[in-house]
C-alpha cells in the first residue's frame, strides 16, 4: 500500500469556454462564424496529500473547482500541468488500472440502467471489474446487506424513489471494493432522512473496510457526520486544510438558527396574548 | 482475446438485449414503420412497372432487406449523445472498460433483439406485398452480410455519437449521414439504377456495402459477387473501427465536464 491514497502537487486545469459578443443580430451572427473564447481557471495550483483510509470533505462555493479536481483525480479529466498519484497511479495515463481500484459516485448523474432493476447493472460492473464468481456473489451480499437493498434488487430503477436510487449508486460504486471512493455531492436532492442513511453508510463502509474517501457537498450534514478532515477551496485554490474538530473550535463559535414558523411567529405570539388575556378576563368576572 | 474480455463485453450485450426487451413499444413502432413503408413501396413499384433485372416483387424484396439492415442497426449515437449532455459519460470513463467497445457490445445486445424481430417483419411483409420468397440461397446470402452490415452500420452510429463530444447535438451530422445512405447505399433503388457517377462516389463510401451490397442479392444482376461484399464490409469496419479509437482518445483528452 502507498503512503498516500491521494497525493496532489501544484494541480491546475484551464477551460475555454465561448462569450458572447452581444444580444443583437450582427452580434449573434459573429459569435457563429468567429466565436470569441476565453479561458477559465477551475483548478489553480492545488497540492494535497490524503492518507489512506482518510474521510476527507472538499467544500467551497459553485465553481470553486471541487468537481474539477474529482473528475482529475478519477482519471476523467486531462489537467494542464501538475502531478497527481491515486494509490500510486497517474490517473490520466494508468486510467484502466485506476478503475479497478477506484470508485465514483456523482450525485447528480446516474450510473444505473432506468428500465432495468439495479440487479442488472451490478451484474453488469461485477464482470466491468472482473470479480471471479465467488468473489461477485460474497461482494453482492456484503453490498446488499450494508445498504439495505433486499426489496429493492430487483425493482426497475425507474420504479426507485430518488433516495432508494442514491442507495443503489453508492453501492454499485463499492461493488468491487474500491480503495478510494470520490462522491460528488451525494446527497445532494434527497430528503432528511434519506441524507442521514446514506451518510451512516457510507461512514459504516469506510470504518469497516478502511475505504479512502474524498467528498465534495454543499451540506455540511455531510462533511461533519462524514468526514474527519476538511478542505475548502476557492477559485480553484486551497483557502484550509484543517480537521472538522479544529475547524469547529476556531471558526464554528457560535451558531445562528433561523426558525420559520407557519403560520408567522408574529400571529402565534398576538393569538397567545389574546387568549390569555381572554382568560385573565374570565377569571376575574367569575371572581367577582 | 481471453475469456474475460468477452464476459466483460459479453455482459454490455446481455444489458443492451435486456434494455431492449423491457421497452417492446419502441419495437412494435418500428415492425409499424417497417409494414408500412413496404406497403407503400410495394403499390410504388406496381405502377411504375419493372426493368430488365427487377420485377416490381424482387424491388420489394430488395427493399425488404435494405430496410431490414437500416431499421435493425441501434441509434446508439443519440444515447452516446445524451450521456455526453447529461454528463454521465463520467461514470464510463472512469470504468476499466473501453468507451467505444462498451457501447459497440451494448449496441450489438439490441441489434440481437431486433434483427430478428424486424426480419420476420420482412418476410411477413415481402410476402404479403410481393408475393412467394425468393429462392432459399438468394435469401441466405443476403441475411447473412446484411447481418454482418448491421453490425457495421452500428459500429458507425457509435463512431458518429463520438461527435457529441465537441458538437453536443449530432442530429445535423446524422442527418446528414442518413440523406447519403439513402442515395449512396442506394436504400430505395439497386445503385446500378442511378447514373454511373453516383456509383463512383458511392464506391469510396461505405454506404454500398452496408446496403445495395447485401440487398442486391435478391436482384437478378447483384451489385458485387458475396466474397467481394464480405471484403467491403471487413474493409470499413477496419476503418471505422480504426477512427472511432483515435476519435475517443482524442475526445478524452479534450473533455470537458463542468458543473457538478
Amino acid at each position: 500500500m502507498h503512503r498516500f491514497a491521494v497525493e496532489i502537487h501544484e494541480l491546475r486545469k484551464r477551460f475555454r469556454t465561448r462569450v458572447s459578443r452581444g444580444a443583437g443580430a450582427r452580434a449573434r451572427i459573429a459569435d457563429l462564424f468567429a466565436p470569441r473564447t476565453q479561458w477559465m481557471t477551475a483548478v489553480d495550483g492545488i497540492s494535497l496529500s490524503i492518507e489512506p483510509g482518510e474521510r476527507v470533505a472538499f467544500i467551497g462555493p459553485n465553481g470553486a473547482g471541487k468537481s474539477t479536481t474529482l473528475k482529475i483525480l478519477a482519471g476523467i479529466l486531462y489537467p494542464d500541468s501538475g502531478t497527481v498519484t491515486v494509490d500510486g497511479l497517474v490517473p490520466w495515463r494508468d486510467r484502466r488500472t485506476l478503475g479497478f481500484r477506484v470508485g465514483t459516485v456523482f450525485g447528480q448523474r446516474s450510473q444505473l440502467w432506468y428500465q432495468l432493476p439495479a440487479r442488472a447493472t451490478f451484474d453488469l460492473l461485477a464482470h466491468v471489474y472482473e470479480l471471479p464468481a465467488a468473489t461477485r456473489r460474497r461482494r453482492l451480499d456484503a453490498v446488499v446487506e450494508a445498504f439495505r437493498l433486499e426489496a429493492l434488487l430487483d425493482r426497475p430503477v425507474r420504479h426507485l424513489s430518488l433516495g432508494e436510487r442514491m442507495r443503489c449508486e453508492v453501492a454499485a460504486s463499492l461493488l468491487h471494493g474500491p480503495r478510494v471512493l470520490f462522491l460528488d455531492e451525494p446527497t445532494i436532492g434527497l430528503d432528511v432522512t434519506a441524507k442521514a442513511v446514506i451518510r451512516d453508510l457510507l461512514f459504516e463502509q469506510s470504518e469497516a473496510e478502511g475505504t479512502t474517501l474524498l467528498l465534495t457537498s454543499h451540506d455540511t450534514g455531510d462533511i461533519e457526520e462524514v468526514c474527519d478532515r476538511v478542505v475548502i477551496i476557492n477559485r480553484g485554490r486551497i483557502l484550509l486544510d484543517t480537521t472538522i474538530a479544529e475547524m469547529r473550535r476556531r471558526y464554528l463559535r457560535t451558531q445562528q438558527v433561523t426558525i420559520q414558523a407557519e403560520p408567522p411567529l408574529d400571529d402565534v405570539i398576538r393569538d397567545l396574548y389574546s387568549t390569555a388575556d381572554k382568560h385573565a378576563r374570565d377569571t376575574t368576572e367569575v371572581a367577582t | 482475446m481471453n475469456t474475460r474480455w468477452i464476459r466483460k463485453y459479453g455482459a454490455f450485450a446481455r444489458i443492451g438485449f435486456a434494455a431492449t426487451q423491457a421497452g417492446p413499444g419502441e419495437l412494435a413502432a418500428r415492425v409499424a414503420f417497417f409494414f408500412l413503408i413496404l406497403g407503400v413501396f410495394s403499390s410504388l413499384w406496381r405502377a411504375v412497372g419493372h426493368s430488365d433485372s427487377a420485377t416490381s416483387a424482387t424491388m420489394v424484396w430488395y427493399l425488404a432487406i435494405t430496410e431490414w439492415v437500416l431499421l435493425s442497426a441501434p441509434m446508439i449515437q443519440f444515447e452516446i449523445e445524451a450521456e455526453v449532455r447529461r454528463g454521465d459519460v463520467a461514470y464510463q470513463i472512469a470504468r476499466p472498460v473501453s468507451y467505444v467497445g462498451a457501447h459497440v457490445a451494448r449496441a450489438i445486445g439490441t441489434l440481437a433483439v431486433r434483427a430478428p424481430v424486424m426480419l420476420a417483419t420482412a418476410i411477413i411483409g415481402g410476402r404479403l406485398f410481393a408475393g412467394p420468397l425468393p429462392p432459399a440461397a438468394t435469401i441466405a446470402r443476403a441475411v447473412a452480410l446484411g447481418a454482418v452490415a448491421a453490425v457495421v452500420m452500428t459500429t458507425y452510429h457509435v463512431a458518429l455519437g463520438l461527435l457529441a463530444f465537441w458538437l453536443g447535438d449530432i442530429a445535423p451530422v446524422y442527418w446528414i449521414w442518413q440523406k447519403l445512405s439513402f442515395v449512396l447505399g442506394g436504400l430505395l433503388l439497386p445503385l446500378t439504377y442511378y447514373p454511373a457517377f453516383v456509383g463512383r462516389v458511392a464506391a469510396f463510401t461505405p454506404f454500398p456495402a452496408l446496403l445495395t451490397g447485401p440487398a442486391s442479392f435478391v436482384l437478378d444482376r447483384p451489385y458485387a459477387t458475396p466474397m467481394a461484399v464480405c471484403g467491403m464490409l471487413a474493409l470499413w469496419l477496419a476503418m471505422v473501427s480504426i477512427g472511432a479509437g483515435l476519435v475517443f482518445r482524442h475526445a478524452a483528452r479534450t473533455l470537458q465536464l463542468n458543473g457538478g
